[in-house]
């Protein structure tokens, strides 16, 4: 892999600089960062596996092609949802899948609707994008539990106790369950005076 | 929605669930939502946790190389578009108890990296339980209460459902003589419950309120321990809560109460309505009116008024702990009961020691303790059973 892949993930002009000078290295990233989720927004208004495919990929030929200055990973992003909006759309009025949505359609492609498609991805894909740029040493234990080890496995590997792991797992995600709830808008006034 | 770019929208939602929002962040992601009633209903469709998990599991399962490869084929000119015998399907797979642990490991573990300051020790950090309770019914049935787990039973005449909303009793006519039923929180829980009359409880940590199944023709008469907050519903009878021998009679109202039986007093404090406060000795009523406070010294047949804001005894409802102008080790005793930890405070000069905040609830005790640094000379330290509070 070429070592700029690396640079990019810290040094997004440098992202950009290369993508506009049409090195392919940065497609790639761009791709490996951002493709899933220009697949699953797509799929969510196709609902058609195959057809999302065409779309990411026509998404990226066009990203390629048009020479498009981005002045920031945000309007990159942004590109990417808009293009593929059209990709999506375009393909429904031209072919089959027109008579699945024959129904949903006016609900499911509303500005709205799409708005809110665009957004769930992107905050799906922020949190998995924050997941693949953790250090190394958090990585391991991820890696841990992907290959199925068990708590008191873990427990062992990181000298800690059966509970500790359990606890810490349920726990952490009641505490998420509760960050995601209304009442967490609450002002938090960390300190002090009132 | 006019205004916002979606895709800022998404970062700003994605920071919040992962813990990693900055306030000034928060206060535009708060202006969003309160912009349009319809974001609202979007941000709470779109975070929902297990949909979030649903979500995240199809972006780790979906290979997306074969697109990649596809890609750079057609930009270097060495390929053509394939056709579609040439496309490998991807299954996403579906959905297992497997990955669920996954997610939730992930997500514990977003939340743990967030924290740079995150030293190995605290891998003994401590956190509430959260909405957990257990009812004990007539027949000495112990049942465990989570709030999302959704329930319902019929038993001694009534119904009875749990969902996230907390416990609920369905709304029945007076019967005499129905039995008593007990709901009770543990250390670091709390529930909230709807009685037979409407009248709504929510109840604090370590805490136990009994009440009939179905009220009576008479007074309506529950038993506390611990704290709770009231909103009594309105009714042609009067409704009164007893605890360590004070007794709080009062009409449609909303109050606060404080009984724990490690507390020498019971404090009522009161937001809207009247209520009476008795020593059960004395019989001599005193009233309080909203905005008051009565502190019942339990044996002594005391009871002393005082004006408070009643916000700093109620934000425990609200996901608060709210500390003003509170002695250190009032402080730990709440944190106690709370984190269901034992606090040991190393000097008796950081006991008296007051101070002021307001902090969210559900963060660690780390991140409460790390707060509390800020402003009072002490250090702390998290041992698997106890936590230390030391002078710096």
């Amino acid at each position: 892999m070429d070592k700029n892949y690396h640079k990019y993930q810290t040094d997004a002009t440098l992202l950009l600089s290369h993508l506009s000078d049409k090195r392919p290295e940065a497609l790639d990233y761009i791709l490996d960062h951002y493709g899933k989720s220009v697949y699953f927004f797509s799929n969510s208004i196709l609902n058609d596996a195959q057809m999302s495919e065409d779309v990411l990929q026509d998404t990226f030929i066009r990203l390629w092609k048009q020479n498009v200055k981005f002045p920031n990973i945000g309007s990159l992003r942004s590109y990417l949802y808009q293009t593929s909006k059209n990709l999506c759309l375009d393909n429904i009025k031209y072919s089959q899948v027109r008579e699945k949505h024959a129904f949903a359609a006016a609900e499911a492609l509303s500005e709205n609707a799409l708005e809110e498609k665009i957004i769930e991805e992107e905050m799906i894909g922020e949190i998995y994008r924050a997941v693949e740029n953790l250090p190394q040493d958090s990585k391991k234990i991820f890696k841990l539990y992907l290959e199925g080890k068990s708590n008191i496995e873990i427990a062992e590997i990181f000298s800690i106790s059966v509970n500790t792991v359990k606890t810490q797992k349920y726990r952490a995600f009641k505490i998420l369950r509760k960050k995601l709830s209304r009442r967490s808008f609450l002002l938090l006034l960390t300190g002090l005076h009132f | 929605m006019n205004n916002y770019d979606p895709v800022d929208i998404a970062t700003l939602i994605a920071r919040m669930v992962q813990g990693t929002i900055r306030p000034e962040e928060q206060d535009a992601l708060d202006r969003w939502l309160d912009s349009d009633e319809a974001n609202r209903d979007m941000f709470m469709r779109i975070t929902d946790p297990a949909r979030i998990r649903r979500q995240f599991l199809r972006h780790q399962t979906y290979d997306h190389s074969h697109i990649r490869e596809r890609v750079s084929g057609i930009i270097k000119g060495q390929g053509s578009r394939p056709t579609v015998l040439m496309r490998r399907r991807r299954l996403i797979a579906g959905f297992s108890a497997a990955a669920a642990i996954l997610l939730v490991v992930t997500a514990g573990w977003l939340l743990n990296v967030t924290d740079s300051t995150q030293s190995p020790e605290n891998l003994h950090d401590f956190f509430p339980d959260g909405k957990t309770a257990i009812l004990e019914t007539s027949d000495g049935r112990r049942i465990s209460l989570d709030a999302g787990e959704k329930m319902s039973l019929v038993t001694d005449d009534v119904m009875i459902r749990n969902d996230s909303g907390g416990l609920s009793y369905d709304y029945a006519k007076n019967i005499a003589g129905a039995p008593l039923h007990k709901i009770i929180t543990p250390s670091g829980g709390e529930y909230s419950i709807t009685l037979s009359d409407g009248t709504k409880v929510w109840l604090n940590c370590e805490t136990e309120l009994s009440y009939p199944s179905v009220f009576g023709d008479g007074d309506r008469i529950v038993y506390l321990a611990g704290e709770a907050y009231f909103e009594v519903a309105k009714s042609g009878s009067g409704f009164e809560v007893r605890t360590n021998g004070i007794i709080l009679s009062v009409l449609g109202t909303s109050f606060n109460v404080k009984a724990y039986p490690d507390e020498d007093h019971v404090a009522a404090t009161l937001v809207s309505g009247s209520v009476g406060v008795s020593s059960g000795g004395s019989g001599q009523m005193t009233k309080i009116s909203p905005g008051e406070q009565a502190v019942a010294y339990t044996g002594e047949g005391r009871i002393e008024v005082s004006r408070v804001d009643t916000d700093d005894y109620t934000g425990w409802k609200d996901d608060l702990l709210v500390f003003n102008n509170e002695s250190m080790i009032n402080i730990a005793r709440k944190l106690s009961r709370w984190y269901g930890v034992e606090i040991e405070i190393e000097s008796p000069v950081i006991e008296v020691m007051r101070f002021y905040g307001v902090m969210q609830k559900y963060e660690s005790i780390s991140k409460i303790l790390d707060i509390l640094k800020e402003t009072c000379p002490i250090e702390y330290e998290i041992r698997t059973d106890k936590v230390m509070i030391k002078p710096r």
